[in-house]
């Protein structure tokens, strides 16, 4: 038998794409760190072999849907590309990004691909744009009696065997909101025609009194004021959001709102495993008409769906 | 260490050895090559299996002549003991009468029976082989062990030296902040 020697010197004698291989099979967060333990590993760490297997396989098909041209040089740049840029697809109903660490697929269904029950009429639902929003348009809730928003998405389109979460990504508009305050919304999510889909509660607005002169102004005024100040939105589209009042959330749970790091808020609606065998569509409801109460002040950007850290 | 992981694992891969030629003996006279490791071990393989081997073929290519002579066919960057791993493997692979469930328990089995060592070796060899059935399995395995580590480990794992000044170390772990690298 023959006496081996230390072998470590001899293993970083592998070919690059020997070692790149082996790169392809962690993540793009391990790849990261990899890159740092010498140089020869650092050169692997760029491959196109390795980022390649990060990409979405049909990501050719995801890139062909945006306007925006996309010259990358490498796989690498292209990945980073799609995980810093929200690309606007299905001719500008939804927005695309990777997840960094895992270059999972996350969607924006933009309002104008919902469902909105009198969304077309304006003296309930607005279509307006504004200044940090990702799509040409969000939706403006100026006042409805029956509020009620309904999503969905193909399963084909996600990353396989994620836990997806699904979120409404809203803010007050400038008028700000009412009727919503202590108010449970009822929110959706299942594989439409198997069944009800999960059901839950959750809060529009936060779980502590907002600014005080929100529960103040009488809403006439408000409306009045909404008019006003969307014609100034719009002619000053630097305005920086009102910033939305800070609530620990983790004191409340997840049905109350979070701050998402772009000045808009969110709230979870459910989630869903994707497990990646047949194509289902999944759909996601919002749903305010039991109270028969008004309310409004509120802009809809749109519903996110993206993998769920498990907590 | 590595001396004793070894005499305990040749007394199993014999017997499994033998337990193969056993089947063997059973179906048709096969055609044989003769290998030669790093070592001067000669061994005689089923073409069959033998010419899964990219280095066999490309060998028999340049030297068609060997594979009727009693020449061997030198594997210079094989020894014995990676040899043995290797035709271990593709005898289960090749078999036909393996199941699915078969062939995952003898790769889990496979798999644990190795040390970092061995495990590295046999990446080295399978892919100076180009085995890639074999090449793929072992990168999938080492892609496992160094997920969700961090340098220092990935670094004695594949015994390699940390060839960046500070400057260039701290410039990098600034552009991968994002991944969470701990400093160390």
């Amino acid at each position: 038998m023959v006496v081996k020697t230390e072998a470590g010197g001899e293993f970083e004698h592998l070919p690059e794409d020997c070692i790149a291989n082996i790169f392809s099979f962690t993540t793009p967060r391990d790849v990261c760190i990899l890159s740092l333990v010498s140089s020869s590993f650092r050169s692997a760490a760029q491959s196109d072999l390795v980022w390649e297997r990060f990409l979405p396989s049909d990501y050719n098909a995801i890139i062909s849907q945006s306007s925006i041209p996309l010259t990358n040089s490498s796989k690498k740049d292209l990945y980073l590309h799609l995980c810093h840029n929200h690309l606007l697809i299905d001719a500008g109903k939804k927005s695309f990004v990777l997840d960094k660490p895992n270059g999972k697929k996350c969607y924006m269904l933009s309002a104008r691909s919902l469902v909105i029950i009198w969304g077309d009429t304006p003296r309930y639902w607005r279509w307006t744009s504004v200044p940090g929003a990702r799509f040409s348009e969000v939706a403006e809730l100026v006042t409805v009696c029956w509020l009620e928003m309904k999503g969905g998405i193909e399963t084909r389109m996600l990353s396989p065997n994620t836990l997806y979460g699904a979120y409404l990504v809203f803010k007050q508009s400038r008028a700000g909101a009412y009727g919503f305050q202590h108010q449970p919304v009822d929110v959706s999510i299942g594989v439409a025609g198997e069944d009800d889909g999960r059901r839950r509660t959750v809060y529009l607005e936060a779980a502590t009194p907002l600014r005080p002169r929100h529960g103040i102004v009488p809403r006439i005024f408000s409306r009045v004021r909404s008019r006003f100040v969307d014609s100034f939105d719009a002619a000053t589209p630097s305005t920086t959001p009102i910033p939305s009042p800070t609530v620990d959330s983790s004191r409340f749970g997840n049905e109350y709102p979070k701050e998402r790091g772009d000045g808009w808020m969110e709230v979870e609606l459910g989630d869903f495993f994707n497990g990646g065998g047949e194509n289902k569509e999944v759909e996601i409801g919002v749903y305010e008409v039991k109270s028969g109460q008004w309310k409004g002040g509120i802009l809809v950007q749109g519903i996110e769906i993206r993998p769920k850290c498990k907590n | 260490m590595a001396e004793e992981t070894e005499s305990t694992k040749t007394e199993p891969l014999k017997t499994a050895e033998e337990e193969f030629k056993k089947l063997e003996i059973t179906e048709e006279e096969e055609s044989e090559l003769k290998l030669e490791t790093s070592d001067h071990v000669t061994f005689m393989v089923e073409a069959s299996i033998a010419m899964k081997f990219g280095a066999v073929q490309q060998y028999l290519e340049v030297s068609p002549a060997a594979s009727a002579s009693a020449t061997a066919i030198p594997l210079h960057n094989v020894a014995s003991r990676e040899l043995i791993l290797i035709l271990e493997y593709y005898r289960m692979h090749d078999w036909v009468d393996a199941g699915e469930r078969d062939l995952k328990e003898f790769d889990e089995r496979f798999l644990k029976d190795l040390n970092y060592e061995e495990l590295k070796e046999l990446l080295l060899a399978a892919n100076y082989l180009n085995v890639e059935k074999l090449f793929n399995f072992l990168t999938k395995s080492i892609a496992n062990i160094i997920r969700n580590k961090d340098v220092e480990f990935v670094r004695t794992f594949f015994g390699i030296d940390n060839d960046y000044t500070p400057e260039e170390e701290a410039a990098y772990r600034e552009e991968n902040a994002w991944a969470g690298v701990k400093f160390v």
